[in-house]
């Protein structure tokens, strides 16, 4: 699912600590226990927007991270809401719920491994491509 | 085209995994009855201890053995009446005339209201009223409005501060129902009424009395938190017209009359 590669050129320490920090971003509102799923996202967003015009590796990363919430915010927030339903509205707790709830956290699990992984692999200069995310990030970023 | 078939391959793992989870029967395993009024409860039972801290609740059986009495003769009639989660009444010694409904079946009676009270028909119907609150779901619709989701999921998780539950308990107390919601709990505060044969007709009046209100005395809460009182009141009479029954008082004379000088002499 995760294929390293070597960059068309080695980046310098500066856009390794930067593409690191894309993924990083991802985490903070994580840690911080933000129940809003798309906190996520607007985190990763701002950074990306931040460095778009950066240099080929950080830019082709941030788009990496990016992408990937995306499609987090959308599981995610079907589960929240779905949740939101249960707890205030009189919504049953329905095996379908729960199987959602169950996969929704096996799914950031994963990301959230897969983040950290890409963070530390990032930081030291290796190029990391997700599967999807990354074939998808090639075809956005171009590449010089 | 390979995205695509990147994405396809997500997808269907996802909702492959889905699909295989849901087969498992969790709700039988884990015990998950419905957790919405779990939820209320809690969120009601922390409201009511930041009430109890900085007012003072009413326990003198002058006060609360009449109150009681009117709630059994209300909720005897009301579907919920053999349900295990019975509503409770507090009465808290403050001059404001104000009554509102908690989540987690709870009725607040401030003194004040009592006391404007003229008969224990009119205070009946100000419980009738605050119950279909209840029973209509309203406190809960009242409560996402007025605190938002993000605040009660703050408050569930235990982790909001005795400031936030205070402003929820203010919220809660000074803000109206939609009007919609006011003209629904008006009839259903009728259907109580007039099914424990209590005669409607003095909560009409009590509408009435403070829609005239012109002087409006400091913290006349009731008031403020149900407008329209005059509009409500005629609609309230015309339909309370229509019943034509043997009504009996709510409370005897001198349980009134007790719980009355009670109050004035605090």
């Amino acid at each position: 699912m995760i294929s390293l590669t070597p960059f068309y050129y080695v980046p310098d320490d500066e856009e390794r600590e930067k593409a690191s920090f894309s993924y990083v971003m991802s985490l903070v509102a994580l840690m911080a226990g933000m129940p809003i799923p798309i906190i996520n996202l607007l985190a990763t967003l701002f950074f990306f927007l931040g460095n778009r015009k950066s240099k080929p590796f950080v830019k082709w990363h941030c788009t990496q991270a990016l992408l990937s919430q995306l499609s987090l915010l959308l599981m995610n927030s079907a589960a929240f809401w779905w949740t939101v339903s249960v707890f205030f509205y009189d919504e049953e707790i329905t095996n379908r719920y729960m199987a959602y709830l169950i996969t929704v956290f096996i799914f950031n699990l994963t990301e959230f491994i897969a983040t950290i992984y890409t963070a530390v692999k990032v930081r030291k200069g290796i190029h990391v491509q997700w599967w999807f995310y990354g074939t998808l990030t090639n075809l956005l970023v171009r590449m010089s | 085209m390979k995205a695509v078939l990147q994405f396809l391959v997500i997808v269907i793992l996802f909702f492959g995994t889905w699909l295989l989870l849901s087969r498992i029967n969790f709700t039988e395993r884990w015990h998950t009855d419905r957790i919405g009024s779990y939820n209320e409860k809690k969120i009601g039972q922390l409201i009511w201890d930041a009430i109890k801290k900085s007012e003072k609740e009413i326990r003198n059986e002058k006060v609360t053995r009449p109150v009681q009495q009117v709630l059994e003769r209300l909720k005897v009639e009301t579907k919920e009446s053999d349900s295990s989660d019975p509503i409770s009444i507090h009465v808290i010694l403050k001059g404001d005339a104000n009554a509102f409904a908690l989540p987690g079946r709870r009725v607040i009676i401030f003194s004040g209201l009592v006391k404007y009270c003229n008969s224990p028909d009119e205070l009946a119907g100000v419980l009738a009223h605050e119950i279909a609150h209840i029973e209509k779901q309203h406190v809960k619709l009242k409560l996402i409005k007025e605190a938002g989701l993000a605040m009660l999921a703050t408050l569930v998780g235990g982790s909001a501060g005795p400031e936030i539950i205070l402003e929820m308990a203010r919220l809660l107390s000074s803000r109206a129902y939609d009007r919609n919601l006011e003209s629904e709990a008006d009839e259903a505060a009728l259907h109580y009424l007039v099914n424990a044969g209590i005669d409607p007709r003095p909560f009409a009046n009590f509408l009435f009395r403070i829609a005239g209100q012109t002087d409006m005395p400091d913290g006349f809460e009731w008031v403020s938190t149900h407008p329209d009182s005059r509009d409500r009141a005629a609609r309230f009479l015309s339909l309370a017209g229509k019943y034509d029954k043997k009504w009996t008082p709510s409370l005897d004379g001198t349980a009134w009359i007790e719980m009355k000088s009670y109050m004035e002499e605090l």
